[in-house]
C-alpha cells in the first residue's frame, strides 16, 4: 500500500500535472491583478463572482492555502521521485558494467572489430593507456580466454539529475520558509488579529503585533525626516499587522538627485540605526540597489512620500466676494486638516493630502526647446470636505505654467479618485499675477458695481434716441452675466430653452453670446481702467478669452475658494522595506545546485567504451570495441571513431 | 591525432594555432586595457564581469574560428567609430562615416537591412540548391551581426557622451534589447549552421529575426525609441550586465527552436520522395537541432532567472515577489522543463514536439513583451 502510494507520488504523470497546475495558477495570478482593494473587485465582478473569487483566494493566489498545498505536493513528489530513482542512478553511474556479455557489444550504437598480430597482454596494456589518454576510467576483467576492458567517463551527468531535482526541493522548502505560513497559521488558529483600522502605531493592540522573534517577514514603514521608528507594518489581505523591530531606525535626510535632463537619478536615505541590545549605532546611506544589511535584516529604499511639509496657503474667494472679500491665510501641514469658513458661511474641512516640490513632465514644448523635460514647479493635493462628509479633490500648482506661450495657474478637480483631474486654467496677467482675473470675478459677483459698470460703459456710446434700446440691452446683458456667473454657458442655454421659442434660438444664442462677451469685455476694461475706444492689445484679447473660459468653469469648480500656495517648508518621508528571509540560506545554495545540475545534464555526457580482447583461432588477437553515450551522440561518434582508428594503429607502433 | 577529425571542429582550422594565439593575445590586451583605463568607472563586480567576458570570448573563439573574425571586424569598426566621435556627440551629425555607417543608429539600420536581405537569400539558396548563394546568405548574416554589435558598442560610448553620469550599458531598454535579441539569435543560428553543416534552415531562423527587425524599425520610427535616455534608479546596477544577456540567450534559443519546429513540421508533411524532403534536412537532424537549442536556452534561461532573482533580492527586497514578469519567467521555465522531460525521459519525438516548441515561442513572447504591454508590475521599464 505505502509503496504504491510512493510510486504514485514519484510518478511522472503526477509531476507533470502538478507543474501544469502551478503554471495555470501562476497565470491566473498575473491576469487577475492581485491584492487590490476589495471595493475595486466588487465593482469589476459584481457581488456574486466577487464572493466566489474571494473564497477561492484568487485575489492573493500566491499565499492562498491551496497554492501553498500545491507547492508542498510538488516538493513531496519531487522528493519521492528522487528517493525512488536516486539510489539506482548512483549505482548505475558508479557501475563499470564489466560483466557485459560479448553478444551485446555488437548491438551497441558504435561497434568495430579487427584482429592484430600481437600478444594479448601487450594489446591490453596499450589500449588501456589509450583509453586513459581519452580521459576514461576503466576496469578490466579476465574471464577465461577473453579480457574485457570496461571504461566510462562523464558519470557526473547522472549526478546532474540528482542535483537538479534536489535543487527544486531545496528551493521550494526555502521559499516556503520565507512565505507567510506561520503568520497565516496564527491568524487562522491562533491569537493574531489582522488590524484594519487606521491607527497610530502605539495604539495597535497587542493581538495585532508580532514580536522580534518572527524570523521571516517583509514589512513596510514610512519614516519622515527627523523621525524614528522601531516597528514596521506587514500587509495582510485588507489589513495589516505590526512587526516590532529589535532596533530603531532614524531618517536623517532623504534626497532625490536628478540628471541634467530632469529625470530622477537616485533616491537616497541617510539612516541611523540604533540597536539597544547590542549597544551599537550605525550610520548608512541606502539607495535603490544598495540596501543596509544588519543582523539578518535587510533594509531597502522602497518608496518616498511627503512626511508632513508645512504649506502657507491663501484662500481666495470664488463666490460672494461682496460678503467676504478678504482672502484668508492659513498654514497647514500635509496629512493635517484645518476647518475653514466659506464666503457663504458654510463650514468646510481642508485636508492636505500631498505635496510635490517638482513636477517634471515631458511636453511637446519642452522637447522643441531642446530640453526633454520641464519642471512645472511645486504642487499640492487636497480635499475640501463638507459637513455632510462629501468631498472633492483638488491639485493646485504653485507657479504659473506656460501653455502655448500663455501663463496659467492650474487647478485640477475631480469627484473621485477613479476620475482624471479636470483643470481650471486661471490666466495670469502681464505682471504675472492672478489679481486681474480675481478683480473681474469679484466685479461680476458684486451686483451693484456690476450694474454700475455695465450702465456706465453702455452710456458712453449711444445717442439720445437710442436710450430706450440701450436700457433694454443693459438689462439683458446683466441678466445674461448673472446667469453665466452662477452656471456658466450651461445656465444660459437652459434659460434659452425655457424662455425663447425654438425657431428663434439660433438667432438668440448668437445675440446672447455677443452681449455676454461685450459685458465681460466691459468688466475687463473697467479692471484695466481703460475706456472702451482704446481697444485691446493682442495679449489683452487673449487674456480676455482665457478669463472668459476660466469664469465659465468656476461654477463647476465646486469649491468656494481658489487656494494659492505661497510658500512651503518641505519635509519628506522615506518608505523603507524591511525584510528578513532566512530561507535564503537554502534557496541560494539551491540555485547553485540547480545550475550545476542542468549543465551537467545537458553538457556532460556519460560515455562508455568496452574493449573485448580474445585469442582468435588464427593466432591473432580479436579486438571488439563498442561504445555508447547518453547525450551528444554526434560528438561521441567522432571521438569513438578517432579512438578506434588510434587503437588499430597502436599494436603496429608497438611492433616496430 | 588530427587525422579523422572533422576539419570544421578543429580549432587550428582558421589561421592555425599561431593565428589563435595572436588573436587571444589581442583579446587579453583589450581586456587589460579596459581594466586599466576604465578602472574608475567599475566596481569590483564589474571587474569580475569584464574578466568573465574576456574568458568567455576566448573560449568561444577557441571553439569557433569564425567568431574570431567577427570580433576583429567589430573591434576595428568600433575603434573607427570612437575615433570619429572624439568627445563630441555632435559629430554624429557632421562626420560622414558616423552619419552613414558607424553612429549607433546608422549601424543598427545597416544591421536591419542586412538581416532582411539575408532572409530571402537563404531561401533562394535552399530552393535553388546553390551553395554559393548559401555562402552569400551566411556572409550577409555575419555582416549584420558585425554591424549590430558595432552599433551597440558605439552606443555604449554615446551614452557617456550624452552625459558622464548618464552612461549605461546599452542593453537597458526595449529598443536596445531588441537589437541584442537579433544579434544573439543570429549568432546561435550561425553556430549551429556550422555544427550541423547545413544552411537549409537559415531562412527559417532569419524569419524570426526579420520580424524582430520589423518591430525594431517601427519602434524606432514611430516612437523615437532609439533616443538615449538616462536609466531609472532601479536599473543602475551591475546585475544588468549579466542578467539581460543571459536572458536573451534563452529567448534567442527558444525562438530559434520554434523556427526549426516550423521547418520540422514541413519536413514531416513532405512526401518521402518529394522535393521538400530533398531540400530539408532529415527529421532526426531537425529534432536534434531543436533539442540542442532548447537545452542551451533552458540552461541560460535558468541562469538568467536566478540572476534576476538575486538582483531582485538586492533591489526590491525579495528574491521572489510573484511579480508578473517573474511569474511568467517561471511559466516559460516550467514549459521548457516539461518539454525536456518528455524528450529525455519519455523519448518523445515528432510533430507534437515541434508544435510544442512553436507554442513555446508564444509563451516566451508573452513573457518578453506581453507582460510589459498588458500587465503592470515592478518590471515596468520596457513599456510600449
Amino acid at each position: 500500500m505505502s509503496s504504491r502510494l510512493l510510486r504514485f507520488l514519484g510518478s511522472m504523470p503526477l509531476a507533470v500535472t502538478l507543474l501544469s497546475a502551478v503554471a495555470i495558477a501562476s497565470v491566473i495570478g498575473t491576469l487577475l491583478q492581485q491584492n487590490q482593494p476589495y471595493q475595486d473587485y466588487l465593482i469589476k465582478f459584481g457581488p456574486f463572482w466577487h464572493q466566489v473569487y474571494l473564497s477561492l483566494g484568487l485575489y492573493d493566489v500566491y499565499s492562498s492555502l491551496w497554492f501553498l498545498l500545491l507547492l508542498a505536493f510538488l516538493v513531496a513528489s519531487t522528493s519521492v521521485c528522487l528517493l525512488l530513482n536516486g539510489p539506482a542512478i548512483v549505482a548505475s553511474a558508479s557501475d563499470y558494467r564489466e560483466h557485459l556479455h560479448s553478444k551485446i557489444l555488437a548491438h551497441m550504437p558504435e561497434h568495430q572489430q579487427w584482429r592484430v598480430f600481437a600478444p594479448l597482454s601487450l594489446v591490453q596494456g596499450q589500449l588501456q593507456q589509450l583509453l586513459q589518454q581519452y580521459g576514461y576510467r576503466l576496469r578490466s576483467r579476465a574471464d577465461g580466454e577473453r579480457v574485457l576492458i570496461a571504461a566510462k567517463k562523464g558519470s557526473a551527468n547522472r549526478f546532474g539529475y540528482i542535483c537538479a531535482h534536489l535543487a527544486v526541493v531545496v528551493i521550494c522548502i526555502g521559499g516556503l520558509l520565507d512565505g507567510n505560513i506561520p503568520m497565516k497559521w496564527q491568524s487562522l488558529f491562533g491569537s493574531l488579529a489582522i488590524e484594519t483600522r487606521d491607527l497610530p502605531a502605539s495604539q495597535v493592540p497587542a493581538a495585532s503585533r508580532l514580536d522580534t522573534d518572527n524570523s521571516a517577514f517583509r514589512a513596510n514603514i514610512s519614516i519622515p525626516e527627523g523621525s524614528a521608528a522601531d516597528f514596521a507594518f506587514i500587509n495582510v489581505g485588507r489589513g495589516y499587522v505590526l512587526q516590532e523591530l529589535p532596533f530603531q531606525i532614524r531618517l536623517k535626510d532623504f534626497r532625490i538627485e536628478h540628471y541634467s535632463t530632469g529625470q530622477p537619478k537616485s533616491f537616497q536615505s541617510d539612516l541611523v540605526l540604533r540597536d539597544p541590545e547590542r549597544d551599537t549605532t550605525l550610520e548608512k546611506t541606502i539607495s535603490v540597489n544598495e540596501p543596509l544589511r544588519y543582523r539578518g535584516f535587510n533594509i531597502y529604499q522602497a518608496s518616498f512620500e511627503d512626511g508632513g511639509s508645512k504649506l502657507d496657503l491663501t484662500l481666495r474667494p470664488l463666490i460672494e466676494p461682496a460678503a467676504n472679500p478678504e482672502a484668508l491665510d492659513v498654514s497647514v501641514r500635509v496629512n493635517d486638516s484645518v476647518k475653514v469658513t466659506a464666503p457663504d458661511s458654510s463650514e468646510l474641512k481642508l485636508e492636505i493630502e500631498d505635496f510635490r516640490a517638482y513636477n517634471i513632465n515631458r511636453t511637446a514644448a519642452s522637447v522643441e526647446r531642446g530640453q526633454d523635460f520641464r519642471d512645472d514647479g511645486p504642487s499640492f493635493q487636497f480635499k475640501l470636505r463638507r459637513v455632510d462628509g462629501s468631498a472633492r479633490e483638488y491639485r493646485n500648482y504653485m507657479r504659473p505654467v506656460t501653455l502655448e506661450g500663455r501663463d496659467y495657474l492650474l487647478s485640477g478637480t475631480r469627484g473621485s479618485q477613479a476620475e482624471p483631474f479636470r483643470y481650471l486654467y486661471i490666466p495670469v496677467d502681464a505682471a504675472g499675477s492672478a489679481d486681474t482675473f480675481f478683480e473681474m470675478l469679484h466685479l461680476l459677483h458684486d451686483d451693484d458695481r456690476l450694474a454700475q459698470v455695465i450702465r456706465d460703459r453702455a452710456g458712453q456710446r449711444p445717442s439720445e434716441d437710442e436710450r430706450e434700446l440701450t436700457q433694454q440691452l443693459t438689462g439683458a446683458t446683466l441678466t445674461i452675466l448673472k446667469l453665466f456667473r452662477d452656471g456658466g454657458y450651461g445656465a444660459i442655454a437652459e434659460h434659452m430653452d425655457t424662455s425663447v421659442p425654438e425657431d428663434q434660438r439660433q438667432f438668440a444664442s448668437e445675440a446672447y453670446i455677443k452681449l455676454l462677451h461685450g459685458g465681460l469685455r466691459s468688466l475687463y476694461l473697467e479692471v484695466l481702467d481703460q475706456s472702451a475706444d482704446s481697444g485691446l492689445s493682442e495679449s489683452q484679447s487673449l487674456f480676455l478669452d482665457d478669463a472668459i473660459s476660466a469664469l465659465a468653469g468656476v461654477p463647476n469648480y465646486g469649491a468656494p475658494f481658489y487656494i494659492a500656495l505661497n510658500d512651503y517648508e518641505q519635509r519628506q518621508a522615506s518608505g523603507l522595506l524591511i525584510a528578513r528571509s532566512p530561507g535564503k540560506l537554502l534557496v541560494y545554495p539551491g540555485f547553485a545546485l540547480l545550475l550545476a545540475g542542468i549543465f551537467l545534464l545537458f553538457y556532460i555526457a556519460q560515455r562508455r567504451v568496452w574493449i573485448e580482447l580474445r585469442e582468435a583461432d588464427d593466432g591473432r588477437v580479436q579486438v571488439d570495441i563498442a561504445g555508447e553515450s547518453n547525450r551528444l551522440q554526434d560528438e561521441f561518434r567522432q571521438e569513438f571513431e578517432q579512438l578506434a582508428s588510434q587503437a588499430r594503429q597502436a599494436p603496429e607502433q608497438a611492433s616496430r | 591525432m588530427t587525422s579523422a577529425v572533422n576539419s570544421l571542429s578543429n580549432p587550428s582550422y582558421a589561421g592555425g594555432r599561431a593565428g589563435f594565439l595572436a588573436w587571444a593575445v589581442a583579446v587579453l590586451a583589450a581586456a587589460g586595457y579596459a581594466l586599466f583605463s576604465l578602472q574608475p568607472l567599475m566596481n569590483g563586480y564589474e571587474v569580475i564581469i569584464l574578466l568573465l567576458a574576456a574568458a568567455g570570448t576566448l573560449w568561444l573563439g577557441h571553439a569557433w574560428p569564425s567568431f574570431r573574425g567577427l570580433t576583429l571586424a567589430v573591434a576595428v569598426l568600433t575603434l573607427v567609430g570612437l575615433q570619429q566621435y572624439g568627445d563630441q556627440l555632435a559629430n554624429a551629425d557632421t562626420r560622414f562615416l558616423l552619419v552613414y555607417v558607424l553612429a549607433s543608429q546608422s549601424a543598427i539600420m545597416w544591421m536591419s537591412a542586412l538581416f532582411i536581405l539575408a532572409t530571402p537569400t537563404y531561401f533562394a539558396a535552399l530552393l535553388a540548391r546553390s551553395p554559393f548563394t548559401g555562402q552569400v546568405a551566411s556572409g550577409l548574416t555575419w555582416s549584420a551581426v558585425a554591424m549590430g554589435l558595432t552599433g551597440l558598442l558605439v552606443r555604449w560610448r554615446e551614452t557617456y557622451l550624452v552625459g558622464a553620469d548618464i552612461g549605461y550599458i546599452p542593453i537597458s531598454n526595449l529598443y536596445e534589447v531588441f537589437v541584442l535579441f537579433c544579434l544573439i539569435t543570429a549568432l546561435i543560428y550561425l553556430f549551429y549552421e556550422r555544427r550541423f553543416q547545413t544552411r537549409a534552415l537559415g531562412g527559417f531562423a532569419m524569419l524570426v529575426i526579420s520580424a524582430a527587425v520589423g518591430f525594431l524599425l517601427w519602434y524606432s520610427h514611430s516612437r523615437g525609441a532609439h533616443v538615449i535616455e538616462p536609466l531609472v534608479p532601479a536599473l543602475q546596477s551591475y546585475w544588468m550586465k549579466i542578467h539581460v544577456p543571459a536572458n536573451f540567450i534563452g529567448y534567442g534559443c527558444f525562438s530559434l527552436a520554434a523556427m526549426i519546429g516550423v521547418a520540422a513540421l514541413l519536413r514531416y508533411r513532405a512526401a518521402p520522395a518529394g522535393r521538400l524532403a530533398q531540400l530539408l534536412p532529415e527529421p532526426a537532424l531537425l529534432e536534434e537541432f531543436m533539442y540542442r537549442a532548447i537545452a542551451l536556452g533552458f540552461a541560460f534561461f535558468t541562469l538568467a532567472t536566478i540572476l534576476g532573482s538575486l538582483w531582485a533580492a538586492e533591489a526590491w527586497g525579495g528574491y521572489w515577489s510573484w511579480d508578473p514578469k517573474e511569474t511568467w519567467a517561471l511559466i516559460v521555465w516550467l514549459n521548457y522543463a516539461a518539454w525536456l522531460h518528455m524528450r529525455m525521459t519519455k523519448g518523445w519525438r515528432g510533430p507534437a514536439m515541434a508544435w510544442w516548441a512553436i507554442v513555446g515561442l508564444f509563451v516566451t513572447l508573452f513573457a518578453f513583451l506581453g507582460v510589459n504591454m498588458f500587465l503592470s508590475g515592478l518590471h515596468s521599464y520596457g513599456e510600449l
